[in-house]
């Protein structure tokens, strides 16, 4: 006998998680669900309270009212010794700037849950700081401090990974490995929690996302759906005939589906379309069934719109 | 142990640990040279300005073995008290400064097991500090009285050696008593450089307060220290200031001494450690 599959079991979920600063109110009742084995995106302008959450999360702070869970089961400031199968970089990497990249993971390494013998040496060559493991993190770059950082969190081989802005100061490379090592930890059935403002990097990493805006969930799902949600198809058309292709699209998608870019000067002028990107053949034949001939067509997902959408700063 | 050894690791790599340690040891070798080169001119000065048989008796109580041992000791708990002020609030405090608290907390460590475990580590390297110190302190005071004309006999008498494994232990704990307020303050104020400020601005008010209310400060932290050092049936030591003088009016008993500064030392651990578990951890 078997039955409908359960719901996916959570690394980490709030339900009415509260807590102000003062006068300032920076989580009103946040309801976060975070599947385990994903890649979560945390998204949220400044100042919404994705900091604060993950201090509460990692036991920096106390929530002034709500609950949270922990691999499902409840999590309080008592059980601060399960954060232990948590590993994290928040806000800015934090060293000993006198003592070198390798001291700074032995030290790191004697609190919390003990790491595997050999476990040092494995992290700094998954974040490629072998070489330099030796140097005074005084002396390192802001990117060799990010990734430094990213090893500290994996030291303990953690099975919840919380990253505050991890890609910042990285170069291109490292950003590109970085999102690779993110991945497969993925893979490996870790859960990866990444709070960043880089929205395009998220869209590349993240399967699930959450945007809380004012301190509270504004949406939360599987990025795919929320992207097809999201979709376009644009055409640029000569501007005289943006009138009778505007029309011709209408009746396609929907009057509200459809907008006209301000025109770049040039004599053409760029319509937008929500529809699916799978659909961008459909347009284009439309167009043509109408005599219209783009000059121009694109199509694509973008969580920026989606997300400037949601928190009201489009 | 493992939190222990990390402890360990950090201050022992720390330059800041032995800047402090060797600028201590600097101040104690001048002081005491500096002390046994002005014995002779101090003994030809006339009493009014500060010279005279009286003043070279004084410096005498200070320099001659066996009596010099406690001396050393005295100045160590004394002015090394400062420094020990210094190195407990900056253990405490450059953590909360390099954000490395935050670390630690995330990591799934206990916030008094952390905060305990570093004070610990504080007090153990103040062993090997503190016997440093004592035998730097020993040479210099010798070479001071060779300075001086008054020889280095009674350095060998077997009563004086016999006292010296007690001597460091009160010395040692008169060190670790002064580190941990020192660790304490910074702690509560989250600042290495609160720690070292309002630590060592207590060591001085308390000081100057005991010449207007000895009978009250000779309780205060800074000031049992003085009677923890002081050798029964001895008038050798120094007071907080640095200087010979009557200290009947402004010490304890040693037993109480030692019951007190016992006392402050927990009553330091016990405030960190609350401190910390309190603490909103957002920088």
């Amino acid at each position: 006998m078997s039955g409908a599959p359960g719901p996916a079991p959570l690394a980490f979920a709030t339900r009415g998680l509260a807590r102000a600063y003062g006068t300032t109110h920076a989580l009103v009742g946040l309801d976060l669900a975070v599947p385990q084995g994903v890649v979560y995106g945390f998204l949220g302008p400044n100042g919404a309270g994705k900091t604060t959450t993950i201090r509460c999360l990692l036991g920096l702070i106390r929530p002034d009212a709500g609950t949270m869970e922990l691999f499902g089961e409840p999590y309080t400031a008592r059980d601060r010794h399960r954060l232990e199968q948590v590993g994290s970089l928040v806000e800015s990497p934090a060293f000993y700037p006198y003592l070198s990249g390798r001291d700074n993971l032995r030290v790191i390494g004697s609190t919390g849950a003990a790491p595997a013998r050999g476990r040092v040496e494995e992290v700094l060559e998954l974040v490629g700081l072998r070489d330099r493991a030796g140097d005074r993190v005084g002396g390192y770059s802001m990117g060799m401090r990010q990734r430094l950082g990213i090893a500290a969190a994996l030291l303990s081989d953690p099975r919840l990974l919380v990253l505050d802005e991890p890609a910042n100061g990285l170069d291109p490379a490292g950003i590109v490995a970085m999102r690779e090592t993110l991945r497969y930890l993925a893979a490996q059935g870790k859960t990866v929690f990444v709070s960043s403002h880089i929205l395009p990097e998220v869209q590349q990493l993240a399967d699930v996302v959450g945007i809380i805006d004012h301190g509270r969930l504004v949406r939360q799902g599987r990025l795919d759906e929320m992207l097809r949600e999201t979709g376009h198809v644009r055409v640029r058309v000569l501007s005289a005939d943006a009138g009778p292709a505007r029309e011709a699209l209408e009746r396609l998608a929907g009057r509200d589906a459809v907008w006209e870019a301000a025109g770049q000067g040039d004599g053409d002028g760029w319509i937008t379309v929500r529809v699916e990107p799978s659909r961008a053949g459909e347009v284009n034949r439309v167009l043509a069934q109408a005599g219209i001939y783009a000059t121009g067509l694109d199509s694509g997902s973008d969580l920026e719109s989606l997300f400037l959408s949601l928190t009201g700063n489009a | 142990m493992r939190l222990l050894g990390g402890e360990l690791r950090k201050l022992v790599k720390r330059p800041a640990t032995w800047i402090t340690l060797g600028i201590f040891l600097g101040v104690l070798v001048l002081l005491f040279l500096a002390v046994g080169a002005s014995y002779q001119t101090i003994g030809r000065a006339p009493a009014g300005q500060g010279g005279g048989p009286e003043a070279q008796a004084a410096i005498r109580s200070l320099l001659a073995f066996p009596g010099a041992y406690a001396s050393v000791a005295s100045f160590i708990g004394s002015i090394g008290g400062l420094f020990a002020i210094v190195f407990g609030a900056s253990a405490a405090g450059s953590d909360w400064g390099w954000g490395m608290i935050r670390v630690a907390v995330s990591r799934g460590e206990s916030r008094g097991r952390y905060i305990l475990g570093k004070l610990v580590a504080v007090a153990l390297l103040l062993v090997p500090g503190a016997i440093a110190a004592f035998v730097v302190g020993v040479v210099a005071v010798a070479l001071a009285a060779t300075i001086a004309g008054l020889g280095t006999a009674g350095m060998g008498s077997p009563d004086a050696v016999g006292t010296l494994p007690w001597l460091a232990v009160r010395t040692w704990l008169a060190l670790v008593e002064q580190a941990a307020i020192g660790f304490a303050i910074a702690t509560l104020a989250r600042s290495q450089l609160a720690g070292l400020g309002v630590g060592i601005g207590i060591y001085f008010v308390e000081s100057f307060a005991a010449g207007f209310w000895p009978e009250w400060v000779r309780y205060l932290p800074f000031s049992v220290v003085t009677s923890l050092l002081r050798e029964p049936g001895t008038a050798g030591g120094v007071d907080v200031n640095g200087s010979a003088g009557a200290l009947a009016s402004t010490t304890v008993d040693q037993t109480t001494a030692l019951l007190l500064v016992l006392a402050y030392l927990i009553a330091s651990a016990i405030v960190s450690a609350i401190a910390l578990e309190r603490a909103d951890i957002t920088g």
